[in-house]
Order: C-alpha cells, then sequence, then structure tokens
C-alpha cells in the first residue's frame, strides 16, 4: 500500500528538526494570535533570528502594534477564479531559514495550485528543515475532534488537521478564555468572524457551546501533558503506569459510516497511548465507483490520524482479520455495528461480530455503533449490473429458443422433464455469464417455467400443492445454483488478479534484475509496468553525486514537464510520494514516487495513466510492489558499481606503488648521474675559454630544468592518482614563508620581497610540505612573470578558520580570458619564459585542492597579478607558549 | 697535513659510484666501493671509513634495515644519498641513526658540504670553548652569544637550542633530537613547543630575512647554515 510507509520519510534527514510550538484555543477570538506574537517579541528580543511568515490581524490594532517591528517575510500573491489570494512564501521562508517562524492559523487551506492543500504541511516542512514554528489553532480543527464539535455545535467543521501535529508539538500553550468573556469580547465587535458574520457562526458561539469547546481544549492539552510526562519517564527509565503492549485494530470497510468509527478507535488510542492499525479486508466482491471512493476516503482519514494501515486479501473477513490481529499483537479490535440484514448473517454462520467473539481468543472485541448523523455523502445504492449487452443478448436468445422448442415438444417431454434442462442451463450460464445474467436466466426460466407449462398453462397460478412444491425447489435451487457458479466466477477472476500481481513481480525481477546491464533492466522493468498500469512513466534516477538527474532515464515514456520535474524533484528530498492522487502537490498530472531502498533514494518513478482514471487498491498495492523491487534492483547495482569501484582503487593503488617507488628512481638516477658527471668534469677540466664556459653554463640550465621538470611531473601524476593525504602538523606560516623564499633564492635574486604576516597568525595546522610547495611555485611563477627590481609580496591573514596566502607581483597581469586558464595541466600563457613544464600552477592547484582549500587568479586594481591560496585550517592564536613557562 | 679522510660508498649505481669516487678523490677523499649492503658491512669493518655515503635503495636490503644494522656495532657518520624524497623517509632515516640525508640528483657542492659537516662532529667541537661562523659568535663557557658583536640575551631554552644546532653547523636536526636534548623524552612529540621557542630564538639572533642562519628542514627539522 502507497500510504504504509510511516519511517521511510524519516530515513535521510539528518538535519535536527525544528521546534513546534502550538498556541491552542477553544475557538477564534480567545486571543491566540496575540499570545504568539508576544512570546516571538521576547524571542526577538532574546537576540533570536525570528520572522513572521503569515499573521492575521483581522485589523486588530492591539495584534498590529505587537507585529511592527518584527521582521517579515511577504505573502504571496496570486490570483484564483478572479479573487485575489495571499498565502505563505513557503520557498521564501526556506531559503530564509530562520530560526522561529510565526505562522498563523495551522488548520488554514492553502489556494490550489500550492505545494500542499493544508498549511499545517508547510509547517511539517518548515520543522523538517530545521526551522522551529509558533502556530495557532482552534480544538475544533483538530481531525479526532471534529465530528464531536460537530455534534455539539451543529456546525460542519470543514478545516481540519491531523491529531499528529498536536503529537509533534513540542509544547502546547492553552490561551483560555471564559465562555462570558469571549461573548463579550463578541458583543463588542473585538472578534473576527470571518468575512460573513452569518447565523451559523452565531450559533456556534452560544454559552454552552463555548463551554464544552472549553472543556475539550483543557481535555486535549491536558492528554498531551500526560503524554509528554509518560514519555519523560519512559526516557528516564521511571516505571510508570502505562500498559504494555496495548495494540488496537480497526476494521475499515466502504460505508462511509465508517469514519467515525476511525476518530473513535484513534481517540481511544490516544487515550490509552498505544499505536493503532486501520484494516481493509479485501473480499471477492466487486466495488462500485462510489464505494472504492468511501473506502479510498477512509483510509486516508486513517492514515492522516496516524494509523498503519494494512489491506489484505481474503474470502473470510473475520478470520482474516484474527490473522493480521494476531501478526500485529493487537490487543483489541474495533468493527462497526452491523448493518447487514440477518440473512446475510444466517448465511455466512453468524455476524462478523458473533465471528469474531468466537475466534478472537484472548483479543478484545469492540463493536461500536457507527454515527450515521455525519453529512451524507453516499450516493444512492447503486443496482450492480455486471455483463455486456451481448452477454445479455446470448442468453436472452438461448433462453427463448429453449422454451420454444420446449413449446413445441412439451406434450412428447411433459413438464416434468423441462425443469431439470431448465436447470441445466442455468448452471452452463453460470460458468458462461457474469452473476446478474445468471440470476435474471435463472428467475426467467422459473416464471417461465411456471407460466407455459405448469397447469393452469399462461397464469402464475399453480394448480395444486405438488406443482407448487416443484416450482418452489426449482426456483431455489436454480438461483442457488446461479449464485454459486458466479461465485466460482468471481473467486477465479480474484485469482487471476493476484496471479496477475504475482506473475508481474516475478516478470520484473526476472527481467530487470537479472539482466546484465541496468538501462536494459529498467528498460524492461518501465514497459512492464506501463502495460500493467496502462500508463505512461517516467524514471529519473539518482547521479552520483547523490543529486537527482535532470534528465530522465531513456526508458521512460513520459517526458517531464519543468512543473512536474520540480514535483519529483521534491519526493527526491523529501522520500515520500507526491502528486497525484496523493495530498502533496495535488496538481500535478503524474504520481510520483520515490524509488526508496534500504540505503537510499535511488530516484523517482513517476507514473501518469493514459486515460483518465484513477488506480484502485490493488493496482496501488502493486505500483507500490513494483516500485520497491526497481528500487532494490536500482540498489543492486549500485552496490556492484561500488564493489567494482573498490576493485578498480585497489588496482590503481598497486599501480601507484609501482609507479612512486621505481620510476622516480628510473628517471632520477642517471639524471643524477648526468649532473656529478657534468660537475666534476667542469671541476675536473676547468675550462678557460669563454665559449666552453657559455656552453657549460647551458648544460647546467637544461640539467636544472630536467630536474624542475621530473619533480614536476611525478607531483602531477601523485595529485591525478588522487593519493594525496595532507599530513596536518603545526606550523609556523612565517617561517614556512622564510623557507619557500630560501629554497626559491637563486631564481629570486633580482626582486625584493615583502612579507606581510597578521601578527595574530602564530600556528595554523596544515600539510608544510604541500603549501610550502605550492608557495614555492607561486613565487617562481611571480619571478618568472614580474622584471627584475620589482617587489613580491607575500601577504597571510587568518579569517573565521581560514588561512589567506596570497602571492602579489608587480607584472604585466593576467589576461583576463585566461584568468581561469592558468590552473589548467600543461597551460602556458603567450610569451611565458621558457623553461617552464606548463604544470607549476596546476600542480599548485593540485595541492591547494587535496588539502580541501581554493586557489585563484586576480589582477590587482593597483597592477600586476595577485595568487590567492585560501585554506581551511585550525588555528592556535595563542601559540602554546604558557605551557612551556 | 691531515692524514686522507676515508669515504666508503654504498650504492648499486655503478655509474654514481664511480663519479662520486672521482669527485672525493679529487677533494682529498680516500675512497673504497661497495654495490650492496652486505659488501658495505664487510668493508666498512675492514676499512674503518671516516664517513659512509649510503643508497638506501640496495638490491639485498632495504635501506633503512642496512642502516640500523650498521649502528649497532659502528658511529662512523652516515650520509643518506637517495633518490626518495618523502619527509617521512628522511625522518625515519634520521632517527635510525643516519647523520644527515641528500637526495639524488645532488649539487655537488652541497654535498661536499654536509660531508664536512657530519665529520666535523666526529671531531670535538663539543670541546671547543667557543663558536665562530658569520655574524655569529658563541661563547660556550659564559654562554655568551653575540650577532654582529652585539650580546643577545637569550633565554635558557633558546641558549640550548642555539648550541645544539651551532654544535652541529650545517647538519640537520630534526624534531625529536632537539626536543630530546633540551626537554627530555617526554616531550619528544610536542613539536609545537619547538616551533614556538624556534620563532623566538629566530627573532633574536637572524639579521638578514632573506638568508636565514637557521633553516627550517620542513617536516624533519632544523640546520645551522651559515
Amino acid at each position: 500500500m502507497l500510504e504504509n510507509n510511516p519511517d521511510k520519510a524519516t530515513i535521510n534527514q539528518s538535519i535536527v528538526p525544528g521546534r513546534l510550538k502550538i498556541f491552542l484555543g477553544m475557538c477564534a477570538g480567545v486571543g491566540k494570535t496575540y499570545a504568539m506574537l508576544q512570546d516571538a517579541r521576547e524571542e526577538l528580543k532574546a537576540g533570536k533570528d525570528v520572522v513572521a511568515a503569515l499573521v492575521e490581524t483581522h485589523g486588530r490594532k492591539e495584534t498590529q502594534s505587537l507585529l511592527e517591528g518584527l521582521p517579515q517575510i511577504p505573502r504571496l500573491k496570486s490570483r484564483y477564479r478572479g479573487i485575489d489570494l495571499e498565502e505563505m512564501d513557503l520557498d521564501a521562508v526556506l531559503s530564509r531559514h530562520p530560526k522561529l517562524v510565526l505562522v498563523d492559523e495551522a488548520a488554514h487551506t492553502n489556494i490550489p495550485g500550492s505545494r500542499h492543500p493544508k498549511r499545517y504541511q508547510d509547517i511539517e516542512e518548515l520543522l523538517a528543515a530545521g526551522i522551529s514554528v509558533y502556530t495557532t489553532l482552534n480544538v475544533q480543527h483538530l481531525e479526532s475532534r471534529a465530528d464531536v464539535v460537530r455534534q455539539i455545535t451543529a456546525v460542519p467543521v470543514n478545516e481540519t488537521v491531523p491529531d499528529s501535529l498536536l503529537e509533534k508539538a513540542d509544547e502546547i500553550q492553552v490561551v483560555d478564555l471564559t465562555p462570558d468573556d469571549l461573548r463579550e469580547r463578541l458583543a463588542e465587535k473585538k472578534v473576527y468572524l470571518g468575512p460573513i458574520a452569518d447565523i451559523a457562526a452565531v450559533n456556534f458561539f452560544k454559552a454552552e457551546n463555548l463551554t464544552a469547546l472549553r472543556e475539550m481544549t483543557l481535555r486535549v492539552a491536558a492528554e498531551h501533558t500526560d503524554k509528554s510526562l509518560r514519555d519523560e519517564m519512559r526516557v528516564r527509565g521511571i516505571n510508570g503506569p502505562w500498559k504494555a503492549g496495548e495494540r488496537l485494530m480497526v476494521s475499515i470497510g466502504t460505508s462511509p459510516y465508517y469514519d467515525s468509527l476511525i476518530r473513535w478507535t484513534r481517540r481511544v488510542a490516544g487515550a490509552l497511548d498505544c499505536g493503532w492499525i486501520a484494516v481493509y479486508v479485501e473480499t471477492d466482491t466487486q466495488l462500485t465507483k462510489a464505494e472504492t471512493d468511501s473506502l479510498t476516503a477512509n483510509l486516508s482519514l486513517a492514515r492522516q490520524l496516524g494509523a498503519e494501515i494494512i489491506t489484505v486479501a481474503g474470502h473470510n473477513v473475520a478470520q482474516t482479520l484474527l490473522r493480521v490481529a494476531r501478526q500485529s499483537n493487537v490487543s483489541q479490535i474495533v468493527i462497526g455495528k452491523s448493518q447487514e440484514p440477518w440473512w446475510h448473517a444466517m448465511m455466512h454462520g453468524g455476524s462478523l461480530a458473533q465471528q469474531l467473539i468466537r475466534q478472537s481468543g484472548l483479543i478484545d472485541i469492540y463493536i461500536v455503533q457507527p454515527d450515521k448523523s455525519g453529512p451524507e455523502t453516499k450516493a444512492p445504492q447503486q443496482i450492480k449490473i455486471s455483463g455486456t449487452p451481448q452477454a445479455w443478448l446470448t442468453a436472452g436468445a438461448v433462453t427463448g429458443l429453449l422454451t420454444l422448442a420446449f413449446f413445441i415438444f412439451s406434450k412428447n417431454l411433459g413438464y416434468g422433464a423441462i425443469a431439470p434442462i431448465y436447470l441445466l442451463w442455468v448452471v452452463i450460464a453460470g460458468l458462461r455469464f457474469p452473476r446478474s445474467v445468471v440470476l435474471a436466466v435463472a428467475a426467467c426460466c422459473a416464471l417461465l417455467w411456471n407460466f407455459l407449462f405448469i397447469t393452469p398453462k399462461y397464469t402464475f397460478a399453480i394448480g395444486n400443492v405438488h406443482d407448487a412444491t416443484m416450482f418452489i425447489m426449482f426456483f431455489v435451487v436454480s438461483l442457488a445454483i446461479g449464485q454459486l457458479t458466479a461465485k466460482l466466477k468471481t473467486k477465479e477472476i480474484a485469482e487471476q488478479k493476484r496471479e496477475r500481481r504475482t506473475a508481474a513481480l516475478y516478470e520484473l525481477a526476472k527481467q530487470a534484475a537479472l539482466a546484465p546491464e541496468l538501462d536494459a533492466g529498467l528498460t524492461a522493468g518501465a514497459r512492464l509496468i506501463e502495460n500493467l498500469l496502462n500508463s505512461r512513466i517516467a524514471i529519473t534516477l539518482r547521479k552520483p553525486d547523490r543529486t537527482l538527474s535532470p534528465e530522465s532515464h531513456p526508458a521512460s515514456s513520459l517526458a517531464l514537464e519543468p512543473k512536474e520535474y520540480s514535483v519529483a524533484a521534491w519526493v527526491f528530498t523529501r522520500g515520500l510520494p507526491a502528486g497525484r492522487f496523493t495530498d502533496t502537490l495535488t496538481g500535478s498530472a503524474a504520481l510520483h514516487l520515490p524509488l526508496q531502498a534500504r540505503t537510499g533514494i535511488y530516484g523517482v518513478l513517476s507514473v501518469q495513466p493514459i486515460r483518465d482514471k484513477s488506480f484502485d487498491i490493488s493496482e496501488r498495492d502493486l505500483l507500490e510492489a513494483l516500485t520497491g523491487l526497481m528500487a532494490a534492483i536500482l540498489e543492486k547495482d549500485h552496490f556492484i558499481q561500488a564493489f567494482s569501484r573498490a576493485e578498480v582503487i585497489e588496482a590503481s593503488e598497486q599501480l601507484h606503488r609501482a609507479l612512486f617507488d621505481s620510476v622516480p628512481h628510473e628517471l632520477k638516477t642517471p639524471l643524477a648521474a648526468l649532473k656529478t658527471g657534468f660537475e666534476s668534469l667542469l671541476y675536473l677540466t676547468k675550462p678557460e675559454s669563454s665559449k666552453a664556459r657559455e656552453a657549460a653554463e647551458e648544460v647546467s640550465q637544461a640539467l636544472q630544468r630536467m630536474q624542475i621538470v621530473i619533480n614536476n611531473l611525478l607531483d602531477m601524476t601523485r595529485i591525478q592518482a588522487g593519493v594525496i593525504r595532507p599530513k596536518l602538523e603545526w606550523a609556523d606560516v612565517e617561517d614556512l614563508a622564510h623557507s619557500a623564499i630560501e629554497l626559491a633564492s637563486s631564481a629570486l635574486s633580482q626582486h625584493k620581497i615583502k612579507l606581510d604576516i597578521g601578527a595574530d597568525i602564530l600556528a595554523v595546522k596544515l600539510d608544510q610540505a604541500l603549501i610550502g610547495q605550492s608557495l614555492y611555485n607561486l613565487l617562481i611563477n611571480a619571478a618568472n612573470w614580474s622584471p627584475p627590481q620589482t617587489a613580491i609580496t607575500i601577504k597571510a591573514e587568518i579569517k573565521e578558520g581560514r588561512l589567506k596566502l596570497v602571492v602579489q607581483d608587480e607584472g604585466p597581469g593576467i589576461p583576463v580570458q585566461d584568468l581561469t586558464r592558468v590552473f589548467d595541466k600543461f597551460y602556458r600563457a603567450a610569451g611565458a619564459p621558457t623553461g617552464g613544464t606548463g604544470l607549476g600552477l596546476s600542480i599548485v592547484s593540485g595541492f591547494v585542492r587535496a588539502h580541501g582549500g581554493t586557489v585563484t587568479a586576480a589582477n590587482r586594481p593597483e597592477g600586476g597579478a595577485e595568487f590567492i591560496i585560501d585554506l581551511p585550517v585550525e588555528s592556535s592564536p595563542t601559540g602554546n607558549t604558557e605551557i612551556l613557562a | 697535513m691531515k692524514p686522507r679522510n676515508k669515504a666508503l660508498i654504498i650504492d648499486d649505481e655503478k655509474a654514481i659510484r664511480r663519479l662520486l669516487t672521482l669527485v672525493l678523490t679529487e677533494h682529498g677523499y680516500q675512497v673504497f666501493e661497495a654495490e650492496t649492503a652486505e659488501e658495505g658491512m664487510n668493508q666498512a669493518a675492514q676499512r674503518k671509513p671516516d664517513v659512509i655515503l649510503l643508497d638506501l635503495g640496495l638490491p639485498d636490503m632495504d635501506g633503512q634495515t642496512a642502516l640500523r644494522r650498521l649502528r649497532e656495532w659502528c658511529t662512523v657518520p652516515v650520509l643518506v644519498v637517495s633518490v626518495r624524497s618523502d619527509t617521512d623517509e628522511k625522518v625515519k632515516a634520521l632517527n635510525s641513526g643516519a647523520d644527515d640525508y641528500i637526495t639524488k640528483p645532488f649539487d655537488v657542492p652541497e654535498l661536499l658540504a654536509r660531508l664536512q659537516a657530519i665529520q666535523r662532529r666526529a671531531g670535538d667541537t663539543e670541546k671547543e670553548s667557543v663558536f665562530t661562523a658569520g655574524p655569529l659568535f658563541i661563547d660556550y663557557e659564559s654562554r655568551t652569544v653575540k650577532v654582529n658583536n652585539k650580546v643577545v640575551n637569550l633565554s635558557v631554552i633558546e641558549y640550548s637550542l642555539l648550541r645544539l644546532l651551532a654544535q652541529h653547523q650545517g647538519k640537520v636536526i630534526t624534531h625529536k633530537q632537539l626536543l630530546r636534548d633540551v626537554w627530555g623524552t617526554v616531550a619528544e612529540d610536542r613539536s609545537q613547543y619547538l616551533r614556538v621557542y624556534m620563532t623566538h630564538l629566530r627573532k633574536k639572533i637572524e639579521t638578514t630575512p632573506r638568508k636565514r642562519m637557521i633553516r627550517t628542514e620542513v617536516g624533519i627539522g632544523y640546520r645551522l647554515v651559515i
């Protein structure tokens, strides 16, 4: 079932959710908003980042003045059916990300086309993003109290919030006012009653209503306090008065009356502080459209109220319920008082209640009278007529022909022999046609037999007792046969449906899971889902960087428009289904489901039915199973890839070891020989002629260059192999700069060097070899690019845990188009001095990046280029001097 | 004239061996060659060299092991000559008893300077009462330090650090060695002590920022070069 995934939303959340405080009142006008604003101002004064996202002042001056001075986020204005409406700008709040946000009236219904249909869902998203929320709520809007409120006040409650919101609240503040005070305020017109202060609203504020609502408010708050007390005791390991192992289960059917049953169960579960399950048993009977709708409504109500939803298939409701109850450790089962006629119960071996009580054992059974006073939403019971016109015609024709034949041969056959032949036909019809046709055939045959063949003929009257008995027998037997064969048939259809589901899962498992390549498997899976559900689908996968790919997988047959893609992206981040047939982002054309496996969300499956129909329970069930399987396939592939990546890494490490042990040796040894040889040659011969000295100078420079090239290449190889692991040690930045200058001293001999090290930098933790080498390379680069006698400056400063090392020169600067390319490998700017490898700066970039920092090039306004290394570092401004004294 | 210094070269590269022999002979050394670690040990025992040049990449034994085995019975100064340039390798060699470390390809004058520096320790620098080099003057008896003839006041620890570096002038002293000598073995892993005191010491004695007397060997230690 789609509904049955309460845990999935929390898997990917690493953010600490925000705190929720609800200002609860018995009805409008008690001063909830006022109290909320007062609290918010306190928080603001205490230095907290408070923002008002949506506060309704209803033009009250006192409230308005409290709101002034609070930072506000402008509302989102939109036009719906010619009316300008304003809603909270959810995205603006999320991107502003304050510590605390004020959102008035949690029960508000958003305008169609908003991300969530209800404002409380916006609040949930804010909480999930780690933002604390203050909100207001009237007790009548609480889902589990809505029917009681309606009974008390006779005013229907349209806007409701699930009780789970209250349970999520970290704090509930009751804003209380006596009914008399409220009525006084009402009389002074200090209370806003909505745009039309109609009679219903005035009725609502009758003293006895207010007293009842007030009591309810206080009770809700008391329950919450009680629960948090018990939670607290549990956390601290104090033994308390809670009952262990209580669990309620309510059996849900297709009647709209079940909503009161569901609310009843919720209240009892709340009072017992235990979990509850809502179960629907899918039997062989075909559901009408109205029944499917009210079943869906019942299930979603139960889910909203926090039930775990289970749907199971079974022929016998009582046995199936008990099986589920035992599997889920249920202690109490709640069922509605039977509305079936007495004979129905007789036929099935007792009513549901009787059967349950007989077999329940230790499980308690509650039988609750459903409340029928609610809004009558049930459509007039449709007479179920199944069967194609063709079936009706065939059945009619055969019956007619048979009767005609009997009529001709009735003298020879005798009316007694005709009856079994009619029965035979009813049996055959039962095997061929749907139930309605069979029952019609059975009735027709009985009546025709009576009318045409039993004396007195051509009347429905029957002459003697014998014939009457014969007729009644015939009538009952033919109906029974018709019923039984038809039942067999529906069972067979149900069986086929189940088999189709199993086959589909098997097929997907076989085709997709065993496919050698993921793409082929996904394509096979996609085609299968399309055929089974008569839909077009799109698969959007996760990229290696764990964000959602902007492109759909090629196996998709549905092109996602930007709007649909944004829904898919929401599903991907939240891990919850959204779009059509759900209650989030309902305006979208497709249903979007997260491909959620145990280790994460691997993408989103978007399904859009070709014909404009919704999915029935079994189809949604199937879709759920297929989605799960597909996610499992993606997860499997992810692990296979991770495994082979690990193998590649191991191989590359072996290669790298070989490379870094033997290649340097092979390159550097002959160079050492060459250098030593040349130097000793020079020393031994002591060339006198200037030409020989010139040549010697050239050779020696070439050797120097070769040494630099080899070192650079080896450094570059290390960077590319990704094996550089910075070794962090406490270092003195000034010393580091001096060491780099000393190393580069011959290249820098023509330049002035300035050091500008911030006095507050005493010690930082970094890899001295990597950063020292980077500074050295930058100095060499600066020396190469700036004219002699100009200054090269090294600056260092530390700010907010980041060390900035800047090397500035007074050369011509860097052409703008080259600013980003200077760090590319082997990139050499036009006019580069000979002898460079084009690797120096890219080595700087590689080393700095390995260190978690960045390096950028820029031109200074006063002329010359500068290179900025920006590193995250741990620093010790005190320099540990005190421990040494 | 002093008797000729004896140098032993242990390296498996024939070209390097021959060229080093050429250079060292020219600079007054009597040179012996060994191709393997085993042969090197034998030569060291028989010839009693004044200095050993050791390559770490030997065919029969890991260079670090060879170094440790040599140090079990022999105190001759050892200069490691290797292509391996990573800091860890250098620190390991120095802590296993090598006196200094130079990477291939090297500059010949640099090599000669290092050889001289490590041999000086074998001489009796510790018994000398006065140190003079460049602008630096140290009187070990009166604990006086002068730079450019101006007296510099050093704390006890700063003085101990400078004396240690001066007594091993030109030779790298690892962090561990400095810490052990100045603070004792308990402080061996507290290189931040050293860093702070070295900064103070430098502020007092360094005169030319482009050519500092105390050089930092990144990740290894310090060296006094004048």
